[in-house]
């Protein structure tokens, strides 16, 4: 067998699972507030881009962000955005109905992969996260990114 | 959200983070665990119903979907399973993230994951990695 890497999209869902595992490791070797940290140091590294535009004030970065990563997974989410917001609601997590359609569970505060991981990519820009919910079970949740007042 | 097309970042910085609390004998246990979790149901039954058939199997469903560039080539005459991985998706991938800097050992992941369940099974594993290439040889042989 022989590919090339434009023969295939890029989509490994299995991923969730390692992803999991990690997170897993992390939570149990060292705590609840080292799984924190590690999302922290993974956002500051990863995001950074993304972080250096919203500090701008630019919201179409995180809305861009935001489109394309929910395509790339190829899952159904409603996104309503606006000058001074971006509003996202989803029935389930990818990464949790995989993991469990696999039979596995997610890791104890799983949930930390959407508040950790926004709340540090607005940190130190005009924007701040609001977590509206979250169904620890499906992962369905509501989030909001908005435009501090005056900013 | 974690997605799946952003795991490789994540999984170098869980590396990172790792050692920066045990150490490199903490990565290492950690790679031994997501080995017997993740391969046991994967890799490890499929060899063990179809030999290395099942390397086959396994890896034409995960390299495909990481979009590889790689030449796979199942021998049965030979007893041999060899993988020419031409552009490793995950170390590109790194590699390619300029303003990140992936843990230094990266490429060790994949022998440690995988050496154990193959030899397991009473296969030989051989490998051969050139890491800032992003390029390696894997070889399974029937003993």
């Amino acid at each position: 067998m022989e590919r090339k890497s434009s023969d295939n999209k890029y989509q490994h869902k299995d991923f969730h699972i390692s992803q999991n595992i990690l997170m897993g490791f992390i939570y149990s070797s060292f705590g609840a507030d080292a799984l924190i940290n590690y999302l922290e140091q993974f956002t500051i590294a990863y995001h950074k881009p993304l972080n250096q535009k919203m500090k701008q004030g630019n919201i179409g970065a995180l809305l861009d962000y935001c489109i394309t990563i929910y395509k790339k997974e190829e899952w159904p989410v409603k996104i309503t955005s606006g000058e001074n917001y971006v509003e996202i609601e989803q029935d389930a997590c990818p990464g949790i109905s995989h993991i469990r359609a696999k039979g596995g569970k997610p890791c104890p505060n799983y949930r930390e992969t959407y508040l950790t991981i926004y709340k540090t990519i607005c940190k130190g820009t005009p924007f701040e996260y609001i977590f509206k919910y979250f169904n620890d079970e499906t992962g369905a949740c509501k989030q909001l990114f908005l435009r501090k007042e005056g900013k | 959200m974690i997605s799946c097309t952003e795991f490789i970042p994540a999984y170098s910085e869980g590396f990172k983070f790792i050692e920066s609390m045990g150490g490199r004998k903490e990565v290492e246990k950690f790679w031994s665990e997501l080995s017997d979790l993740y391969l046991t149901g994967t890799l490890a039954k499929l060899m063990d119903e179809d030999g290395l058939g099942g390397c086959f199997t396994y890896w034409a469903h995960s390299l495909n979907e990481e979009a590889a560039d790689f030449t796979m080539i199942l021998d049965e005459n030979k007893g041999e399973f060899t993988i020419d991985m031409h552009k490793c998706p995950s170390k590109r991938m790194l590699l390619q993230l300029k303003y990140m800097t992936p843990y230094n050992s990266y490429c060790d992941h994949c022998d440690a994951l995988y050496k154990p369940v193959v030899e397991r099974l009473g296969y030989k594993y051989e490998s051969k990695i050139d890491c800032d290439n992003a390029s390696c040889r894997i070889i399974i042989k029937r003993t």
